[in-house]
């Protein structure tokens, strides 16, 4: 049951990081807290789903499919709905970005209805790995591996090329970076790209292991900030650390205590951290907020 | 148009409106009326999230206080059978402890984190709403709560009372001592805590207020439409009530009123739209928040005392 | 003269810099204590530790004998100590009134309206009630931050370079309010870049180099202290 939990732990851990780095490379970049990804999230394993069952194409090409979608998506909401304000209020650019949740939740829902669906990969489905006692289905295995993957390429990125170490830079001081030269405008719009990517990766990897449906984006929106939480805010590695815990709060939570409340225990954690120390394990701020 | 001109038009609208109010159920048909109590239900929630917005801080879990209020209220009725007062004052402390309660982590942070706690117990509660068969029905929801009025009628007099009540509180409220600090910690929250005031208890203070109202609302709620059910208090409603406010306009009372009324007549009058409604409304909110950022009724009075 | 504030082998760190390293220094009731020292060298850290914005790792503050150290910004607001900040710091959207009234009416609830009289008059803001604060001079905000840090009714207030960016006649008209704070027994910190500002208003100084006390002392000695004009090498 140990093993269980911990893999299942890690395969939630998988997809949390993803958001939470989309989140927390956007807040860093372009200083907007993008609820939106949530909805983004939802519409990517909707997408997949249409192109597999609708279109009968492999899962692979659902996932670009997905990914062009939602990156082209995602810019227009950057261009449109969060540049024009870009210096001006800080609570309005949210609630423009919670406005764009609210219109997406109920745009899936319109179209594809409340019921819970999932995707079913025909070339994978059914099979499984055995380590120990436990089986591991191949979806699971599909979603740690390119997860994995993905936080590597993340990683090499923002710390091997020219486009992240002016990532970084933005991050950690924006003034400075503007001094020295960066032009801040097109790295907005690659970071924008790169977190909607991941978004759309995490979506589609989510349908094919647990449900879609309409509102998911509200729970993985809680979870990815709440890893940023957990992890430091500012920190890039505490929001990937904060993710795993995460996961393996969730997943030990459901499995020791009680599985209908599941998210319960991952929203806990956030307001325990909240209560105990708000700055997070990495937190790099002395005061929050 | 002078300011004293302005106040005086405006209170003089107020009488008026109200007197036409008392005398609706006379002219309207059930449903409008229906829709009339529906919008001040509404109106309470949205002048009393208004507190919340005038500190600057966007809470997403409002319908989940008044969730909590219709739950406690319904279940003392249904399966107590407490009188109707006893249940509406628990459904409404019940929702005021656990505002102050959920308060203590969750004003520790700003901005969009404090929005994630709240959200974070909103999903909490849904779950809670949506497990514990036992106590809130579950998935199905509880039905059967008995309405202490036989009609309609009574049920909108008592509604129209406690509605002016409301919106009377609010302006005490607003105008007084705690109402400009609220707005301070808005202006420069750092600046209000080196200036003596104790920001942790005035924000606990108004956010407790508003989860109190809230849960308040909830209770007359559920034992006017008899049911209760965990769909009601979902991000959306959160964020509808969100919507109302920030279109009326947040910081006034009479913006709060203008809120709850748009956040009820919208989507009535895009039904012919249909499941789109909400869309649209979230497009439009996102059109006024670009364009007039003191919301309608904030945009008005500013270029009417202008002239 | 009582001792009224002490800071006692106070050390902050920020990351991997100490901002302040062990500073010791002491005020007097009713005197006008300058705090000088080259940028960066710990003087607005000193003011955030005093004001309970941050915590001291090691050290304390007393206040009238008691330890302030770790308390809420608010309770040592309340209890004599007021600030003003480096950058202007208002309730930029409300009127001159407003901004007062808001700190007036937590200390006294009668009475309030005379009190804000009083306390505008003193800084001789008192013709532009109206004004929204964000219309003023740069010269008029800041006097206006020092009027908010006397609704407080403080014992000690911290001024941190009140004069910056002020003309020869704004800088006198605001050592002359200095003046009088002094006169209605507010002992007074104050951080000043202008040396002449701080000759002529403080009786004693004290210098801060890399967090911790280099000299302190009447103002004309301070200026011929070797270790003092070493810390200033190359600056202004």
């Amino acid at each position: 049951m140990f093993l269980a939990a911990t893999l299942n732990g890690i395969v939630l851990g998988s997809i949390y990081i993803l958001i939470a780095l989309s989140l927390v490379l956007i807040y860093g970049v372009l200083e907007i807290p993008d609820f939106s990804q949530a909805g983004l999230y939802a519409l990517s394993g909707y997408i997949a789903l249409t192109v597999m069952k609708y279109l009968g194409l492999n899962y692979l090409v659902a996932l670009l499919v997905s990914i062009l979608v939602i990156v082209c998506l995602g810019l227009v909401n950057e261009r449109f709905a969060f540049r024009p304000l870009q210096h001006k209020e800080q609570t309005s650019i949210f609630i423009i970005a919670l406005g764009l949740l609210f219109v997406m939740d109920n745009f899936a829902l319109v179209i594809w209805g409340h019921e819970h669906k999932s995707i079913s990969i025909p070339s994978i489905a059914g099979h499984t790995v055995t380590i120990g006692e436990v089986s591991f289905s191949y979806e699971r295995g599909l979603a740690i591996v390119t997860a994995g993957v993905l936080v590597l390429i993340v990683h090499f990125i923002l710390m091997h090329t020219r486009t992240g170490d002016a990532i970084r830079a933005i991050i950690q001081d924006r003034e400075a970076a503007i001094l020295m030269g960066i032009r801040i405008s097109r790295i907005r719009v690659i970071t924008f790209a790169l977190s909607c990517a991941l978004t759309a990766i995490a979506g589609a990897l989510i349908g094919s292991i647990f449900s879609i449906f309409p509102n998911m984006g509200d729970y993985i929106i809680v979870k990815g900030f709440g890893a940023i939480i957990l992890g430091g805010m500012g920190s890039v590695f505490g929001a990937a650390v904060g993710a795993v815990i995460m996961g393996f709060a969730e997943s030990y939570g459901a499995t020791y205590v009680s599985s209908a409340y599941t998210d319960a225990f991952a929203f806990m954690m956030i307001i325990l951290v909240l209560l105990f120390r708000p700055s997070g394990l990495f937190g790099t701020k002395e005061r929050v907020g | 148009m002078n300011q004293w001109s302005v106040r005086s038009f405006r209170n003089v609208a107020v009488l008026v409106l109200l007197i036409c109010l008392c005398f609706m159920p006379r002219f309207l048909n059930e449903y409008l009326l229906n829709i009339l109590i529906m919008t001040f239900l509404w109106i309470m929630l949205t002048v009393s999230l208004n507190f919340v917005g005038t500190m600057g801080y966007i809470s997403i879990c409002h319908a989940t206080f008044y969730g909590i209020g219709a739950y406690v209220a319904g279940i003392l009725t249904f399966k107590a059978e407490a009188p109707f007062v006893v249940s509406l004052a628990s459904g409404a402390l019940g929702a005021g402890l656990a505002g102050v309660l959920l308060g203590f982590p969750a004003f520790r942070v700003r901005g969009h984190y404090f929005a994630i706690a709240t959200l974070a117990f909103s999903l909490i509660l849904s779950l809670v709403f949506s497990n514990w068969h036992e106590v809130t029905g579950g998935d199905r929801g509880l039905t059967g709560i008995f309405s202490p009025f036989l009609t309609s009628r009574g049920y909108y007099f008592l509604m129209l009372g406690i509605v002016v009540l409301t919106v009377v509180v609010s302006h005490l409220v607003l105008n007084s001592r705690l109402g400009r600090q609220l707005v301070t910690i808005r202006e420069d929250e750092d600046l209000a805590q080196q200036m003596g005031i104790n920001t942790m208890q005035v924000k606990l203070v108004a956010f407790g207020l508003a989860s109190l109202v809230a849960g308040l609302a909830g209770g007359l709620m559920v034992h006017y439409v008899n049911f209760v059910h965990p769909d009601f208090f979902t991000f959306g409603y959160s964020f509808s009530v969100i919507m109302g406010m920030l279109m009326g306009g947040v910081g006034t009372t009479g913006g709060a009123v203008l809120g709850g009324v748009i956040a009820v007549g919208l989507p009535e009058l895009l039904r012919f739209t249909v499941g789109w409604r909400y869309i649209v409304m979230g497009f439009v909110l996102i059109l006024v928040m670009i364009l007039m950022p003191k919301g309608i009724y904030g945009t008005l009075s500013h270029s009417l005392s202008k002239r | 003269m009582n001792e009224i504030l002490r800071i006692e082998e106070v050390s902050k760190r920020f990351g991997g810099i100490a901002a302040l390293n062990g500073a010791s220094f002491h005020m007097r009731e009713g005197e006008v204590l300058g705090l000088i020292g080259p940028n960066g060298s710990g003087k607005t850290t000193v003011f955030n530790v005093i004001t309970g914005l941050y915590r001291p790792e090691q050290g304390r503050i007393v206040f009238r004998g008691e330890n302030i150290s770790g308390q809420s910004v608010h309770r040592i607001a309340r209890k004599g100590i007021s600030r003003t900040f480096q950058a202007t710091r208002l309730f930029f959207n409300l009127s001159v009134w407003e901004n007062v009234r808001t700190v007036c009416e937590i200390v006294t609830r009668k009475g309030t309206g005379e009190k804000i009289e009083e306390v505008l008059s003193s800084v001789g803001l008192d013709g532009k009630k109206e004004k929204p604060a964000s219309e003023l001079t740069s010269a008029e905000q800041r006097l206006l931050m020092i009027c908010m840090g006397l609704s407080l009714s403080p014992c000690v207030l911290l001024l941190d370079e009140p004069t910056a960016g002020m003309n020869a006649e704004e800088v006198a008209e605001t050592l002359r309010v200095i003046e009088k704070i002094k006169g209605q027994g507010c002992s007074v910190l104050l951080i000043e870049h202008n040396m002449a500002a701080i000759s002529s208003i403080c009786e004693r100084c004290v210098v801060l180099n890399y967090g911790k006390l280099i000299a302190e002392g009447p103002v004309h000695e301070i200026q011929r202290n070797p270790h003092v004009i070493e810390a200033y090498l190359g600056k202004d």
